[in-house]
């Protein structure tokens, strides 16, 4: 492949996946939550363990999303329980989840030697084939959440994003349902992690650092653009987001810009992107977004 | 739903707005490379971090090039590109590798190599800055032929050496005190052998683990009273808070050693180092051979062997001790910093 637009592509379905965590923790379950840091390299040190010590790919995949569910229903105790607030306790697990990391991994930097996972040949190969791949992977992801949120479970979770306050009204304990929320965002972003890291053919320790902030930035800018008005749309800003934060960065690329200059890039679009969506906003005030905007 | 057209269209136009300047950017940047008539040789330099170290590298790298492409009547121009600690960047950057028109691939840090190795496909790659080409998976061993188009350089401190000079110059010093990050895999790798050969000099080690430059200070506040020198590895989190912790040292009178060039000019003492320039120069060898038509997959990876004996004498003079005589060993060798 020598597209410059697919291979764009190919990246930006890639991190898509843990953009949808990123929105589904955000706007449906509205918990602020930046355990993904931590449960994205997480998911990447599980599954390389389990996949070094000779596992199935399907326990791989099953062993890598548990392992951030663990950690996401860890972040929800302790914020429901120990009266935390979100962010707080969403830091802490991520930190911690640092140090296990590291410990499952043994050292900060490993590599897959027998890549013959189902993401380890995208990287450098000429088919197109790859990319399918990519694309069949972000839509499973995308259809999987879609579903899940129709269920009876699922939308008294999007109700809980919502407006928590209903819940407590009524004196529904809301204990259960944020940690089934939690976990399952943290699981597709240990997933994701997972996918990642077989991708790029090996695991870093520093790979999930300020993930949480680059996955926001690109729902933020799938947003601005789609105006989720349903849970359709909300699930396909984050991808839509994700490929123009892919396509942005790799254009500044292309042309010869100092990718050290790219974070001021993103930042002044996503900005900009913004006030766009507050001025039409206030014009316009029947159209409302869907999903938790308080943050 | 669609009642509003004109917020997606200020919105296009902001895309195309940005677009665009990011375009002109890059056109005025690519204006100034062209324009000769000479055979020119175009080497992409992919790096994952900003470091002084890196730098050097590049320095002995250039330099080499520039004079062979003088004799050779053949202009070199670079593409450096560094990814600030993000792999998603890095992705990026070997995508644009693969469809621009470089020659050869040059580059510096693990997992820079690591994202390079996998994703380009039909050019040659060199690496440098790397302590285990093997851990890292670029290569199965450091013979060639290799299975990739791929060779490089290698670098590992001379621990050996150093801690014999350590041993020779604090004869009387037992405890040694070692801040280094778990997370990076450099000073991991080197930190295995450091224990080894600490042992072998008759010196106890005393680990302290950290985990960002936030905690650098107050683990070297809690390590310094029970260690009789504070020896510094090649670790980018601990190299990064040198000048406190050279102040700490100071305080206590502990006197603090490092392992790379870099932190005896920001305070440390001595040490004997990689000479990174000359792990450049080597690097620029191996491009030389490529370019001038040997495959990577055929030459050795090499270790770079060049020492230096770097010393910061304005140091000495605040810790009150004379420069050692051993010292004069290294007379050929030495650089001095005030």
């Amino acid at each position: 492949m020598d597209n410059f637009l697919l291979e764009t592509l190919e990246i930006g379905l890639l991190y898509s996946t843990i953009s949808l965590s990123i929105v589904f923790l955000f706007r449906v379950v509205g918990f602020p939550d930046l355990t993904p840091d931590g449960s994205f390299i997480l998911g990447a040190a599980v599954s390389f363990y389990l996949s070094e010590n000779g596992y199935s790919l399907i326990l791989v995949y099953t062993g890598g999303m548990l392992s951030g569910m663990l950690a996401g229903t860890i972040t929800a105790y302790v914020h429901k329980k120990l009266n935390v607030s979100k962010l707080l306790s969403g830091i802490l697990v991520s930190l911690a989840l640092y140090s296990i990391s590291l410990r499952i991994l043994g050292s900060s930097n490993k590599y897959y030697e027998d890549n013959q996972n189902v993401y380890g040949n995208i990287l450098g190969s000429e088919s197109i084939s790859g990319l399918l791949i990519l694309m069949v992977t972000a839509l499973l992801f995308f259809i999987a959440v879609f579903f899940y949120l129709q269920t009876k479970q699922g939308l008294l979770i999007r109700a809980l994003g919502d407006s928590e306050d209903s819940f407590k009204y009524r004196g529904i304990s809301t204990l259960t349902l944020t940690i089934i929320g939690v976990s399952l965002g943290n699981g597709i972003a240990s997933l994701s992690g997972a996918i990642i890291s077989q991708y790029q053919g090996f695991v870093d320790i520093s790979m999930g650092v300020g993930i949480t902030i680059g996955a926001l930035t690109a729902m933020v800018i799938g947003e601005s653009i789609l105006r989720p008005y349903n849970v359709f749309l909300l699930l396909a800003s984050p991808i839509l987001g994700s490929i123009i934060f892919q396509y942005i960065l790799a254009t500044s690329l292309e042309v010869g810009l100092v990718p050290t200059d790219l974070k001021a890039v993103i930042s002044i679009m996503t900005i900009l992107l913004l006030y766009l969506q507050f001025k039409s906003q206030k014009k316009n005030t029947s159209t409302r977004q869907i999903g938790n905007r308080s943050f | 739903m669609m009642k509003n057209k004109s917020p997606l269209l200020i919105l296009a136009f902001v895309f195309f707005l940005v677009l665009a300047t990011i375009y002109i950017l890059g056109e005025q940047k690519t204006k100034k490379a062209t324009s000769s008539n000479m055979k020119t040789v175009k080497i992409a330099i992919n790096q994952f971090i900003e470091h002084p170290n890196l730098d050097q590298v590049i320095e002995g790298f250039k330099a080499t090039l520039i004079s062979w492409g003088n004799s050779n009547n053949i202009k070199i121009t670079y593409d450096i590109k560094n990814a600030s600690k993000d792999i998603k960047t890095m992705l990026s950057i070997v995508q644009n590798n693969n469809r621009g028109n470089s020659d050869l691939i040059l580059t510096l840090t693990t997992p820079s190599a690591q994202v390079t190795a996998k994703g380009i496909k039909g050019k040659p790659i060199i690496f440098a800055a790397i302590t285990d080409p093997i851990h890292a998976g670029l290569v199965k061993s450091l013979e060639s032929p290799h299975e990739r188009n791929i060779t490089g350089v290698t670098d590992s401190a001379p621990y050996e050496q150093q801690f014999k000079l350590f041993k020779k110059v604090f004869p009387d010093s037992k405890t040694i005190g070692v801040l280094h990050n778990p997370g990076e895999a450099n000073s991991e790798a080197s930190l295995k052998i450091i224990r080894r050969i600490a042992k072998e000099n008759a010196f106890k080690i005393k680990e302290v683990p950290v985990s960002n430059i936030n905690d650098v200070v107050l683990a070297t506040k809690s390590l310094i009273s029970d260690i009789d020198l504070l020896y510094l590895p090649a670790d980018n989190t601990v190299v990064s808070s040198i000048v406190a912790i050279a102040k700490i040292a100071k305080a206590k009178k502990v006197p603090l050693l490092a392992s790379d060039e870099g932190s005896v000019k920001d305070g440390a003492l001595f040490t004997l180092g990689v000479n990174y320039y000359s792990s450049g120069v080597e690097a620029a060898k191996k491009a030389i051979l490529i370019l001038e038509g040997t495959n990577a997959s055929a030459i050795h990876v090499t270790k770079s062997e060049s020492v230096r004996l770097i010393v910061n004498s304005k140091s000495f003079e605040k810790y009150g001790i004379p420069i050692p005589e051993s010292f004069n060993k290294y007379i050929d060798n030495i650089v001095y910093y005030k």
